[in-house]
């Protein structure tokens, strides 16, 4: 029986082999990275239970960043994270109002050349002094052609060199033409103001004037922040500190914040309404915005070349029904123009609603030389397919016959804006000037429908130009008018931006641009 | 080995370079310019023909520079070696909760092979690998999570955890990828044992007249046992690499996780490096597998012996 007796002798050897293999494996280069990751948390994050403090320590789940530069954000996920560390000229508030941030005051006789009044007494977190320099780098490498930041694209009427520095808290904007609120540009995601000597890489330079410092990042897992004790606001924020975990997922956010393992959710999709009910220790924050998903029609190809023909479309859509049961309620209903009751210049719009009508909706294919009704291919990503099928369904009784095809986000991106019929969501812009100088000013890259109306196009440059709310208020009104009855896009519904908290967290409030503030949150 | 390295690499390339979609309107977002997206494929090389991306990517990874992640702007190398650290750690623990599991259940089955035991073993081993991860998973976080909150939800163990809490938190995303691994596992030390026991050696050691307790630990197991490492080992690239649904599941922040991630923004470098990685892995593996069934098998020893001796 030589076998089993040289087996048992091999095998505290062959353990001793296997073990060796495990420990390797454990220990090798990866070490360094990964504990010093573990070590630095450990003694900077309180974690979720470290109350007993007046303001306590908030966790929240949000996408991971795909970058931490402010300049260069482009995604939801990099706001979420960059946020708490940077503040901006003018702060949006949850009611879309601006308020004084970095700059307490602005003024424009023409629109045209703007200046602010800067804070003093602000220091950025590495204790340098915040000053009109910081403004002038800051908007210089924003619309700086070589940075390729995605601001860069909205700015047209900035260039290097337009902002000048007065004196050391008044910087001055000369731009290329007249821009009536400019201010409320100014807060765009991407233009937050860091330090005019700053060196890049904010991952390991976080350098804001924010609220909280960044005390940690781990890419694609979490990041902990402090508060800044130096925040100009007095008394904020209230918070000791916080720690956002990062997930890929939204299914896995949901089973996060249901077990309490998160206190907030920063962005919640609109099809997950249902997975926090009421009492379900979850509250649902909801924000109407002016976000909204766009049905576009080539109005230089048959048969959407028609007017009658669009129109019969739009009237197929029952908007409340997919208000109701495709947003919950969580959206309002839109009258196929962009500018959505949350904008001061649209909220008295006096347009009849476009109702579902499928009547009125054949008589007009009928008149249009389409009997038997029109058949084209609806092309459309991701989750808003869902949508797309509900207009294909409303619309069939009337005699469209839509095939819905539904691409991956990037490959739509790619050929959007040659399509026949699509459909994409367009999310909050600050001014109400900014969806229709994107995508329905002729000829502009993002005209989807290739429409063109010179009588909307020169309200638009006077909407542009326009300081005083009334003028802006009236200019809006025939804009809108123009857009609802020429149809370059069916726009059937503007949804709310939704977030949610646990019970145990107060101050925290969803934003319609999405934006994340905690200066006043606290959680028990 | 190598060879097979290098045609998984070029595989790689080739791939993502018929995929639609393209790397600079992943990069910016869906609002990007056409200008940017120009700018950022040129500062990524992107210009270039793909057998000159191919060489000079090639050239840097086996001179150890592994560039940047196109995506995240962060060198890729300590990226892949946390996430495969924390692999690793996830198959460690795994394995041990695993193996004794599985291998008891198999020796248990066979040795009351037909009776009660063994009809109750067999049945939920069958069962068990039927039931994919996805579906164990979200049973798991809906009952042991949500329901009864004993267990977090997510496997993203907290900076700075102890391994109590880290068992804790890693404890449901283990249970949920092991009913398909003990119950295949269990199967194979299953039949192997039975072979064994009905096996000439056996009866000759009984009928010598040794004591059945003895049969079965000193011959019966020995034996039977091997066909078992060599499973389990083959299971070692899986673990570690495979999974991916389990990672996103229960946010683990492991390399399949990161794979996914990379699949997804087609960010090349980062692939290349994961899928070399994981190729490596499981080559070792069964590497390891091999040696290890001939050192622990005479006959197999014995034969490579006589082979290298010719």
């Amino acid at each position: 029986m030589g076998l089993p007796v040289s087996t048992r002798r091999r095998l505290p050897l062959i353990a001793a082999f296997l073990w060796l293999l495990l420990i390797a494996a454990a220990c090798s280069p990866i070490e360094d990275t990964a504990d010093d990751a573990l070590e630095e948390g450990g003694s900077e994050a309180a974690g979720s239970e470290g109350g007993g403090q007046p303001g306590g320590t908030l966790t929240y789940a949000a996408a991971p960043p795909n970058t931490l530069d402010p300049h260069m954000a482009s995604s939801l996920g990099d706001i979420h994270s960059i946020q708490p560390v940077v503040s901006y000229l003018v702060r949006l508030g949850t009611n879309l109002e601006l308020l004084p941030d970095l700059a307490t005051e602005w003024s424009s006789e023409d629109g045209q050349t703007w200046t602010f009044k800067l804070r003093e007494g602000v220091t950025f977190h590495d204790g340098s002094e915040f000053t009109a320099e910081d403004v002038v780098a800051s908007f210089d490498r924003l619309v700086d052609p070589e940075v390729a930041s995605a601001a860069a694209g909205s700015f047209t009427f900035l260039e290097v060199g337009g902002t000048t520095a007065v004196d050391d808290h008044t910087v001055e904007f000369a731009l290329t033409e007249p821009v009536g609120d400019f201010p409320a540009w100014t807060t765009a995601y991407q233009a937050a103001i860091l330090p005019a000597e700053w060196e890049g890489d904010f991952a390991n330079n976080p350098i804001g004037t924010g609220p909280f410092t960044l005390a940690e990042y781990v890419p694609r897992q979490r990041a902990v922040y402090e508060a800044n004790p130096d925040y100009f606001e007095n008394g904020m924020p209230k918070l000791d500190g916080m720690e956002v975990v990062y997930y890929e997922d939204f299914g896995a956010q949901i089973t996060a914040i249901q077990s309490g393992e998160v206190d907030v959710m920063t962005l919640l999709p609109g099809d997950l309404v249902d997975t926090v009910p009421e009492g379900s220790g979850v509250q649902l924050l909801s924000a109407p915005s002016a976000s909204h998903s766009q049905l576009t029609m080539r109005v230089d190809t048959e048969p959407w070349d028609d007017v009658r023909v669009r129109r019969a479309l739009a009237l197929t859509v029952d908007r409340q029904q997919i208000v109701d049961e495709l947003w919950g309620g969580h959206a309002q209903v839109a009258n196929d123009h962009t500018f959505s009751p949350v904008y001061a210049e649209a909220e008295g719009l006096d347009i009849e609603q476009r109702e579902q009508d499928i009547e009125q909706a054949q008589q007009l294919l009928e008149e249009a030389g389409h009997p038997d009704g029109v058949s084209a291919e609806l092309t459309t990503y991701g989750g808003i397919g869902i949508f797309a099928q509900a207009v294909a369904e409303m619309a069939a009784p009337a005699g469209f016959d839509l095939e819905i095809t539904v691409e991956p986000t990037d490959v739509y991106y790619q050929h959007w804006t040659d399509l026949e019929l699509a459909m994409e969501t367009w999310l909050h812009r600050s001014s109400p000037a900014q969806m229709p100088s994107l995508s329905f000013q002729c000829g502009v890259d993002w005209n989807v429908p290739k429409w063109c109306n010179e009588e909307y196009d020169e309200l638009l440059t006077q909407l542009n130009g326009a300081v005083d709310e009334g003028e802006r208020a009236e200019i809006v009104a025939q804009m809108a008018a123009i857009q609802h009855e020429e149809v370059p896009s069916i726009i059937a519904w503007y949804q709310d931006t939704l977030s949610a908290a646990r019970d145990n967290v107060s101050g925290f409030e969803a934003h319609p641009a999405n934006f994340v503030d905690f200066r006043n949150t606290t959680v028990q | 080995m190598l060879g097979l390295l290098i045609v998984v690499s070029i595989g790689i390339f080739a791939m993502v370079e018929i995929l639609p979609g393209d790397v600079g309107n992943l990069i910016l977002g869906q609002y990007a310019t056409a200008e940017n997206v120009e700018l950022v494929r040129r500062e990524l090389g992107l210009d270039r023909a793909l057998a000159v991306r191919y060489l000079d990517w090639m050239g840097g990874f086996v001179t150890g520079d592994w560039g940047d992640s196109w995506r995240l702007g962060i060198p890729i190398a300590p990226l892949v070696a946390a996430r495969l650290y924390n692999s690793v750690i996830f198959a460690v623990v795994a394995f041990a909760f695993i193996i004794p599991v599985s291998v008891t259940a198999g020796v248990v089955s066979a040795l009351r092979r037909g009776r009660l035991p063994d009809r109750l073993i067999n049945g939920a081993s069958a069962v068990a690998i039927t039931i994919p991860e996805f579906v164990s998973s979200m049973f798991l976080i809906l009952f042991f999570s949500l329901l009864l909150p004993w267990f977090p939800s997510s496997a993203m163990v907290p900076a700075g955890a102890g391994p109590l809490t880290t068992l804790r938190y890693l404890a449901l995303p283990i249970v949920a990828i092991s009913p398909v691994l003990v119950g295949y596992i269990a199967r194979t030390v299953r039949a192997s044992t039975i072979t064994e026991l009905e096996a000439d050696y056996t009866r000759t050691a009984v009928l010598k007249g040794l004591d059945w307790r003895t049969v079965v630990r000193r011959h019966v197991l020995r034996n039977a046992l091997l066909p078992a490492i060599t499973v389990i080992a083959n299971q070692i690239a899986w673990l570690v690499g495979g999974l991916v649904v389990i990672e996103n599941v229960f946010n683990y922040p492991g390399i399949g996780q990161l794979l996914l991630q990379a699949a997804l923004v087609q960010d090349v470098p980062l692939l290349e490096a994961i899928v070399l990685i994981l190729a490596a892995v499981l080559m070792l593996s069964n590497l390891v597998a091999d040696i290890l069934a001939t050192v622990l098998n005479p006959r197999v020893r014995a034969q490579v012996a006589q082979e290298v001796r010719r």
